[in-house]
């Protein structure tokens, strides 16, 4: 310990070894604890097997509030604590502030009995429940729905198959829709090789582990994932608010949990590789999912330097949809970041509010 | 660390001397660092949306899973019979349970939401009762105030004629 200093050790020199002492403490500290995140207030409104409804305790009183709710759907592997990251910097915290009545669907972790759960389960048996819910508390027959990477997959599969359930807007956030360029982005390049079977997969492991979508996120950018970022650390550890931010992302990004298998196979099979979505093929319990149904005030949210949605898989939908309403909102920045990066705050949670708001009333 | 060290430093003392040095090297090495980390970054990038990356990788996935998968089975076999003769629940009882709470689960949630239109037909039924109650009150007034007119003219036209008749009448009426 260097708490009593040394007539021999030059103060200089003591200063340097306090830092490098405090620096080394911080490191071990960020690397191998969890940070506190999704840290705003909430409660537990609906459950069905792993999933959890959740709403979010409005701070604006109720007649200056939003009259339209809104419902955020996250991807389903990954926690969507990314939406909650920490006070401060948090997306549903300003959403809240901003007066709207925000919900959350958190899909949980699918167990091994969950692997036959698809995108059938998901979009007509616990979407339209929560969405129940979501109305019965809210005392509100519209909403707005807010879907990010699958979850927009899957909140784009619902606005076409029940456009007349009261969605009033929704909000695409970098959105994988379109897989007609099979040389765009490392994913559709990875699950197009003939040699690629998802079913071998599904069949081996049930649910696909979480840790190998991990390698496939990271693997698309292996230097930045694997070494960048914990340079970035090193040369930030004296800067609280950088370590802070870091220690946060990475409690979100280690806390991986597995895709229901049948959901995966539907996934790289169906849209992947086949492109079902877009083209019009696609059939969910027997209802083919016509995007032209789509009649909601469309908000399409695209990350412009996406690694794993790129723009051209988000893009095309604005052409496809029967929305009157719609605006194409391009975004500087990653795939995660344009919401959960420093910018995000100043620039992209602005704009969603106010495009929102207007059509919230 | 990433702070520029603040110019305070004594260029006679040597500690601080070594201090420059080292912050100077420190610098060139970092601006070193980022710049190869950046063309091997753009290498690697390159490297996994490349054919052979995918079909490479593809491959080895498939010949771990075509090896794997007779382990896989025996242990799957093993298991379920170990399981079997220990008079223990397998994976799929322990599935089979799950789907059956998942669908009892669906049932308590299609009647929560039964209970909820019921709770929100009964309100909005005993508001409007409420306000046919107003109504009713309304009207038993506006008829009580009519009879009141009414008695009250009985009254002044009795009144004028016979004076001990109206009050004997007023009387009764009491």
């Amino acid at each position: 310990m260097l708490s009593s200093p040394s007539p021999m050790i030059p103060p200089a020199l003591l200063d340097q070894l306090k830092q490098a002492e405090e620096n080394a403490r911080t490191l071990l500290r960020v690397t191998t604890s969890r940070a506190n995140i999704a840290q705003t207030p909430k409660e537990v409104i609906w459950t069905l097997n792993k999933a959890k409804l959740y709403r979010y305790i409005p701070v604006v009183p109720a007649e200056k509030r939003h009259k339209i709710p809104l419902f955020l759907v996250f991807a389903l592997m990954n926690k969507p604590s990314i939406l909650d990251l920490r006070p401060g910097h948090s997306f549903i915290e300003y959403m809240v502030k901003q007066g709207y009545d925000v919900y959350l669907m958190d899909w949980g972790a699918p167990g091994p009995e969950d692997k036959d759960l698809n995108f059938d389960d998901y979009v007509l048996d616990y979407l339209p429940r929560a969405i129940r819910k979501v109305k019965a508390v809210s005392g509100s027959d519209e909403f707005s729905m807010l879907g990010w990477c699958i979850g927009a997959i899957l909140t784009t599969i619902y606005a076409a198959l029940r456009p007349d359930s009261g969605l009033k807007n929704l909000i695409l956030l970098t959105a994988p829709l379109d897989f007609t360029d099979k040389t765009a982005g490392g994913f559709v390049r990875w699950v197009s090789d003939q040699t690629f079977d998802p079913a071998k997969i599904v069949a081996a492991f049930g649910n696909v582990p979480g840790e190998m979508i991990d390698y496939g996120a990271k693997a698309l950018k292996p230097v930045e994932n694997y070494i960048g970022s914990y340079l970035t650390l090193w040369d930030n550890l004296d800067n609280p608010r950088i370590v802070e931010s870091w220690h946060a992302m990475n409690t979100w990004v280690t806390d991986i949990i597995p895709i229901a298998g049948a959901t995966y196979l539907q996934l790289t099979k169906e849209l992947y590789k086949e492109n079902r979505l877009i083209e019009g093929k696609m059939v969910i319990r027997g209802e083919r999912v016509d995007l032209s149904h789509i009649r909601a005030s469309l908000l399409n949210v695209i990350a412009l330097t996406d690694h794993i949605s790129p723009p051209c898989q988000s893009e095309s939908i604005m052409q496809k949809v029967s929305s009157t309403d719609q605006f194409l909102f391009k975004v500087k920045g990653g795939h995660i970041g344009i919401m959960a990066g420093s910018g995000a705050q100043k620039f992209t949670w602005p704009h969603i509010d106010s495009w929102l708001a207007e059509r919230s009333q | 660390m990433s702070k520029e060290p603040e110019n305070t430093n004594n260029s006679l003392d040597p500690f601080d001397m070594l201090n420059t040095v080292r912050d100077s090297t420190l610098k060139s090495w970092n601006t070193m660092r980022d710049a190869s980390l950046e063309s091997w970054s753009k290498m690697m990038i390159e490297l996994v949306n490349s054919e052979a990356y995918s079909k490479t990788t593809a491959q080895e996935l498939d010949s771990y899973l075509t090896l794997s998968q007779p382990l896989r089975q025996l242990i799957d076999i093993s298991t379920t019979q170990v399981l079997a003769k220990l008079n223990m629940p397998q994976r799929a009882d322990v599935t089979r349970i799950a789907e059956r709470l998942t669908n009892l689960e669906i049932r308590l949630d299609d009647l929560d939401a039964k209970l909820d239109e019921i709770q929100r037909a009964i309100a909005t039924q005993s508001a409007s009762k409420q306000a046919i109650g107003t109504t009713n009150i309304e009207t038993r007034l506006d008829d009580l105030g009519a009879r009141l007119a009414e008695i009250q003219s009985a009254i002044a036209a009795l009144s004028t004629p016979k004076h001990t008749a109206s009050t004997a009448k007023t009387k009764g009426e009491n």
